[in-house]
Formats: C-alpha cells, structure tokens, sequence
C-alpha cells in the first residue's frame, strides 16, 4: 500500500487546518485552547511516525547493553518491538528496585541512558522545551 | 425531572432555599451562572442578598459542586466535612482562604449538593495571565514574597488543632507517607518507568526527618493562586490534599520547574527563588538547607511525572475521555528530565 497522501501528510493536512483556518475563526477562549492541543498533539505524532521502529531498535539495542541480555535479532513488526521494549524496561525497573543502581559505575551508566532516552523522548513531545533545558543545563541551575 | 426546568434553574432554586434556610430568611437570588476552571468541581458564581439576621447583606458567594473522578489519583483528598473543619480554622488563623459558609450533604432536602458554599474571593487563577499579562505588572514584584509569606502563615496554624487532615503514623517520617502514595498510583498504572523507579529508591533512602509534621497545602503552586491586579496574593485556593506533613513538600512544589514560577535561565518568571524562600524563611524562621529542598524538589518531580500519567490513564481506560487529560500524559518527559538532574545532585 503507498497510497498518498500517507498517513504523514494526512497528518499534516489536519494540522496545518487546525491552526491555519480554524483557530482563526474562533473567539472562545476556551475552544482556542484546545483547538491548541489538537494541533500540538498532532504534531507529536508527526515527529514520532517516521522513525518509529528505528527507534525503538535504538531503545532495545541500548537496553540490552545495560543489562547485558543475551544478543537476539530484534522483531520486524512496530508492535512486537514495543512489548520487547516494554519487556525489557519492566526488566531495568526490577534491577533498580533490587538496589542495583543504588552505587558504582552501573548507576552512572544507568543515569546516561535515561537521560538519552528522556531527549529522544522530549525530541517528539517538545523539541522546544529540549532546547530550554539544555540552555539551562549550560547555565548550572542550582 | 422537577418542575423547576433547566438544570441551572433547578440549581439557583434549591441554592435560594438553602441559603435562606441557614440565614433564617428568605434570600434573593441576585446572580447565578456557570464559572469557567477548575478540574475537580464544577463553580458557580452565587449572589444573594440576605435581608435580616445575623448575615443581612449582600454575599458575593460561590457555589463548589462535587464531581466524580480525581485530580491527583490515589492521593487522599479530604472528605467535604474535614475542608470545610480545614478552611474555617484556617480562616480563623487570618491565612487567605475564602471564608467558608456551608457544606451540603448528599441528600440536602433543598434538593442540592453534595458541594460547598463559600465567600467569592475576585482574582486571576490562571498562571500565564499572571506571570505575563500587563495588567499584574504592579504586583508582580511582590508575588514571591507574598507566596512565601503566606506558606509561612499556613504552616504556623496549630497542626493540633486540625483534627481531620491526614497524617503520619506514630514515627514515620512524612516523606515516606508520601513516597507510598507515589510508588501505589505507580503500580496501579503497570507501566514501568525507570527514571520514576529510580527516583522512588533514591527517595527512600534519603527520607529526611521531620520532628513537627505542620498542615501542608499539598498543591501550592501558580494555578491554586487567586492574584489581584492591586493587592497581589487574594486568597490560595483548593485545599483537597491537604495533610500534616513536611515544610518541605510544600517549598519543593511550589518551586518546580512545570510550574513556571520562579525564574530558570533564559525564562524569566515571577523572580528567583531566593525571593519566596527567603521571605518564608524571615517569617517563619526555617531555611531549609539546600539538600533539603532539593529533596522535595525530586520529590514534587516524581509526583508530578506520576500525576501526569495518571492524567492520560483516566483517558485511556474511557473512565474520562479528554484530549487535555491525553495530552497531559506526553509531559511525563519534561517531568522526568528534571527529575533526573535533581537526582544527579541527591
């Protein structure tokens, strides 16, 4: 199936509705507002659709790393990947709760790739507020 | 159902007997409508005009409707009887709260209710408004200290005396009451989260003591703020999660990032945060120390990064569909990367 315009563009075209002809002929203040996240939430799913599956081979390959599993062919399909994800989280969650990231160079490790793991994720939600914290981070907030 | 038509005319009649009722004479009605906010309940703007007794006058009230559902999940909200215990000591102890009038009870012969009366404080709630729109300019530079002020007010009031609010077990430390909460709503929701996993067990071995719990506001933040355009801080607004607790809880809430209150780099605010910490500290004599507040600062991050998914769950399961409460569920992230940096320094 290639039929266009893909599910992107369609995407895109309720978008650019939203915010271009709708918001405008609106004067609710409240209608404003959601009509706002309407478009925002749209535009998330946007920036995740492309490279979904990309990334969540990313998130499992570093996964598998931190915890040292077994090295096994990642899936083919979105959905099987997210429940090996989903999986393997559940796997960090245990070993953190069993106080291995309490100390040593594990826990270090474990901090880098959370905090890559909350870039990627702020990438897709609000790729303007990723630019503030870094900023931030430049500047040492106490 | 009844004769008085619309569900707004039943409402403005049965509120009519009620309030003449209590008053102990018959009151007119002078203005009742709809008023836009807040998640938990739905308001009403309420005049009436009481001509005799003891509260002859004109009243400029307001009328708390309860709704089903909850805003901050699992966390315990206070029943109707121990807000309104809550909201008239406080008012008592001269803290800005409006002054609360009458609770209604479920199956209030005047055909209303379960909610609450109260007095109808005038002001701004919404925190954009406040922090950006000209017409709070004047009053802007003493927000902070007012904020700081008044927290020093709350925790002052004789914890003693707050006989309904929830409260620590003989020797346990209010961080881990707190941390309970937190770590069920987490479980209820089943996903794992590990920046949250690991916040939760940093916390815990951390748990700071707290010799003399004091009454907690629990969500004080811009947003539970009701701000005049000359007065600055008119009144601090919903008191469900109130509890005793640590001095703490309520300094790292009010501080976090989300809120957009107190100045961060390259996003200038109300002020710095030194402003509200400062001006609470002179009042109430507690400066935390600096481990301390960052402490609670984590810890209002890992609620918060737990709210907001429970935000997007009350969605998912249909208990509540709304595109708000969806959306909310994606600012988990923001949440979460403040949480983390906090953790570095912890």
């Amino acid at each position: 199936m290639d039929d266009r315009p893909t599910a992107l563009e369609l995407l895109r075209a309720v978008g650019d509705f939203l915010e271009q002809d709708l918001l405008p002929a609106i004067t609710d203040r409240r209608l404003r507002y959601r009509i706002l996240i309407a478009g925002s939430a749209l535009r998330m799913a946007e920036r995740e659709l492309p490279d979904e599956d990309q990334r969540l081979r990313a998130e499992l390959a570093a996964l598998g790393d931190l915890l040292d599993l077994p090295r096994a062919p990642a899936p083919e399909d979105t959905s099987a990947l997210r429940r090996c994800v989903l999986e393997a989280n559940r796997e960090l969650c245990d070993r953190i709760r069993g106080g291995l990231a309490d100390q040593g160079p594990w826990r270090e490790r474990l901090l880098r790739h959370l905090e890559a793991m909350v870039e990627d994720k702020l990438r897709i939600t609000n790729p303007r507020e990723l630019d503030a914290l870094r900023a931030e981070a430049a500047e040492g907030q106490p | 159902m009844t004769s008085c038509g619309t569900r707004a005319e039943c409402l403005r009649t049965g509120l009519a007997a009620l309030v003449g009722r209590e008053a102990g004479a018959p009151v007119t009605v002078r203005d009742f409508r709809p008023m836009v906010g807040g998640t938990m309940r739905h308001a009403w703007k309420l005049d009436v005009e009481i001509p005799s007794g003891p509260l002859a006058g004109f009243h400029r009230l307001i009328y708390l409707e309860d709704r089903e559902g909850s805003r901050l999940g699992s966390r315990n909200r206070l029943d109707r009887e121990a807000e309104l215990g809550l909201l008239t000591l406080l008012h008592a102890a001269g803290v800005r709260v409006p002054r609360p009038y009458w609770q209604i009870r479920e199956g209030d012969p005047a055909g209303v209710g379960p909610g609450l009366v109260a007095e109808r404080v005038e002001g701004e709630v919404l925190a954009r408004r406040i922090v950006k729109d000209t017409a709070f300019e004047a009053v802007r530079p003493r927000l902070l200290q007012q904020m700081g002020e008044e927290l020093a007010r709350i925790h002052a009031v004789r914890a003693g005396a707050a006989s309904g609010l929830p409260r620590p077990r003989p020797g346990e430390a209010p961080a881990e009451v707190e941390l309970e909460q937190t770590e069920r709503s987490l479980r209820e929701i089943g996903e794992p989260h590990p920046a949250l996993e690991l916040g939760l067990r940093r916390l815990r071995q951390l748990v700071p003591d707290c010799a003399s719990p004091v009454i907690v506001h629990g969500d004080y933040r811009l947003g539970n703020f009701l701000v005049d355009p000359e007065r600055g801080l008119a009144a601090v607004l919903d008191w469900e999660l109130a509890h005793l607790g640590d001095p703490g809880e309520d300094l790292g809430w009010v501080v976090m990032r989300f809120w957009g209150c107190v100045d961060r780099p390259g996003r200038p605010a109300l002020g710095a945060r030194e402003r509200l910490l400062d001006a609470y500290a002179a009042a109430s004599g507690l400066r935390l120390d600096f481990a301390r507040l960052r402490y609670w600062e984590a810890f209002a991050n890992l609620r918060w990064a737990t709210v907001t998914l429970e935000q997007a769950h009350r969605h998912l399961s249909g208990r509540e569909r709304s595109l708000e409460l969806a959306s909310i569920g994606r600012h988990c992230a923001e949440v979460e990367r403040e949480l983390l940096r906090l953790l570095r320094g912890l």
